[in-house]
């Protein structure tokens, strides 16, 4: 006897792990590559100092003042930028779905227990992907126009003016990034204090591809400065790239044939690979394309309330009834960069 | 390299921007034909991409 069914179908399992988006979250944050200074709620001083002394030949008599050791300390106050991620959810859309099925019985409840474990979670990670692009790579609106406003020049103490295309071109964001605070800052402790460009060493750079990535990461590092690469006080230096280059770097190193060259050091796999250039580790971040920077890691700054903050939601009902829930995470940071003539800047 | 005309601008000197520079060049002359002899090959076609981006200001 045939069957003879009318209605729809539906299917009666489903994958139980929902694939996730991928986020990489904050390696900066996750790794503490650079310096991550937190306690600051408005705004903190960043003081620098230097020395200068002089030899002079011996003076068995009274010691008068002779201008020969200097002590130079200089103050620069830097503003935070208190920013937030919010917005209200409503989890009647979730009803006929899986998520159905973990709502507690009666019709005013339509939170999901399952959501919230598979679902809204991923706000914390996608929240440390987009800081840790905009620690990398963005400018406001008002240091795109200063930048865009600097005679450009192809010299050390001048902007080119590809730097200053890449900075236009950057995502218009709260607080500047590492690479355009390095390019661009207000600090009391330059050659000429103030706001204006900062006092980088400048390595004027091009279009990087897997054919001159080892000359261009040869000129970084002839560039950089001698006592920096000597590394010190424990502090070894490091080369901040884009996250493309480490393709780049792999494909110029397995060329087939006579025109291969290892230039690159490539160890380990995975997570856990390192790769570095004539013993300077390279690490990988949403740095623009046209830009390096070659430094001790912790005259890079990020300036910050709280860390915790980065992961911390606050989740609630909305008032008066609503069947809706209100999200907020807040924060409060900056980035800044100290001993500016120490860093080397591609790009600049 | 060798030859090195008297009242060059070299735009790679500290402090020298784009409009010293360009102010200096003779009227009618390339860039290229300007810095011939005085930059090499390399920091030439540098230059002159760099300026593309300068001339679109």
């Amino acid at each position: 006897m045939a069957i003879n069914y009318t209605g729809t179908t539906r299917n009666y399992t489903e994958l139980e792990r929902i694939q996730q988006e991928l986020y990489q979250d904050s390696k900066t944050f996750r790794e503490a590559i650079i310096d991550i200074q937190e306690g600051h709620k408005s705004g903190t001083d960043v003081y620098e100092s230097k020395v200068d002394v002089t030899m002079t030949a011996l003076n068995t008599g009274q010691v008068t003042a002779t201008g020969n050791i200097a002590l130079g300390v200089q103050k620069t106050p830097v503003s935070l930028v208190a920013f937030n991620y919010e917005d209200i959810i409503n989890d009647n859309v979730l009803k006929g779905t899986r998520f159905e099925k973990s709502m507690k019985a009666g019709a005013y409840n339509v939170v999901s227990d399952e959501f919230d474990k598979k679902v809204l979670i991923q706000i914390t990670p996608a929240i440390g992907a987009d800081l840790e692009s905009k620690i990398w790579n963005g400018a406001t609106s008002a240091t795109k126009t200063a930048i865009a406003a600097l005679t450009p020049g192809a010299g050390q103490g001048s902007i080119t003016a590809a730097a200053q295309t890449a900075v236009a071109a950057m995502p218009t964001t709260l607080f500047d990034s590492l690479i355009v605070t390095t390019l661009y800052n207000n600090s009391q402790s330059k050659t000429t204090p103030g706001a204006g460009l900062g006092d980088y060493i400048k390595v004027t750079g091009t279009t990087i591809t897997s054919s001159n990535i080892a000359t261009e990461y040869g000129k970084l590092y002839a560039g950089a400065d001698n006592k920096v690469l000597d590394g010190f006080a424990g502090e070894s230096p490091m080369i901040f790239a884009p996250l493309s280059h480490r393709k780049l770097i792999k494909v110029a190193n397995n060329a087939v044939g006579a025109a291969q060259q290892i230039n690159f050091l490539v160890e380990g796999s995975g997570e856990n690979e390192k790769i570095s250039y004539n013993g300077v580790e390279i690490s990988f971040h949403p740095i623009a394309s046209n830009f390096m920077i070659l430094t001790l890691p912790s005259y890079l700054k990020v300036l910050m309330d709280l860390k915790g903050d980065m992961s911390t939601l606050q989740i609630g009902q909305v008032a008066n009834g609503a069947m809706q829930r209100y999200i907020k995470n807040t924060q409060a940071m900056t980035t800044w960069v100290v001993n500016q003539k120490y860093i080397t800047l591609y790009g600049g | 390299m060798a030859k090195k005309d008297i009242g060059f601008v070299n735009p790679f000197d500290t402090g020298v921007n784009y409009d010293d520079f360009l102010a200096s060049i003779p009227k009618d002359m390339t860039i290229e034909k300007y810095c011939e002899g005085n930059l090499d090959a390399e920091q030439i076609a540098w230059l002159v991409e760099d300026l593309k981006h300068y001339n679109k200001k």
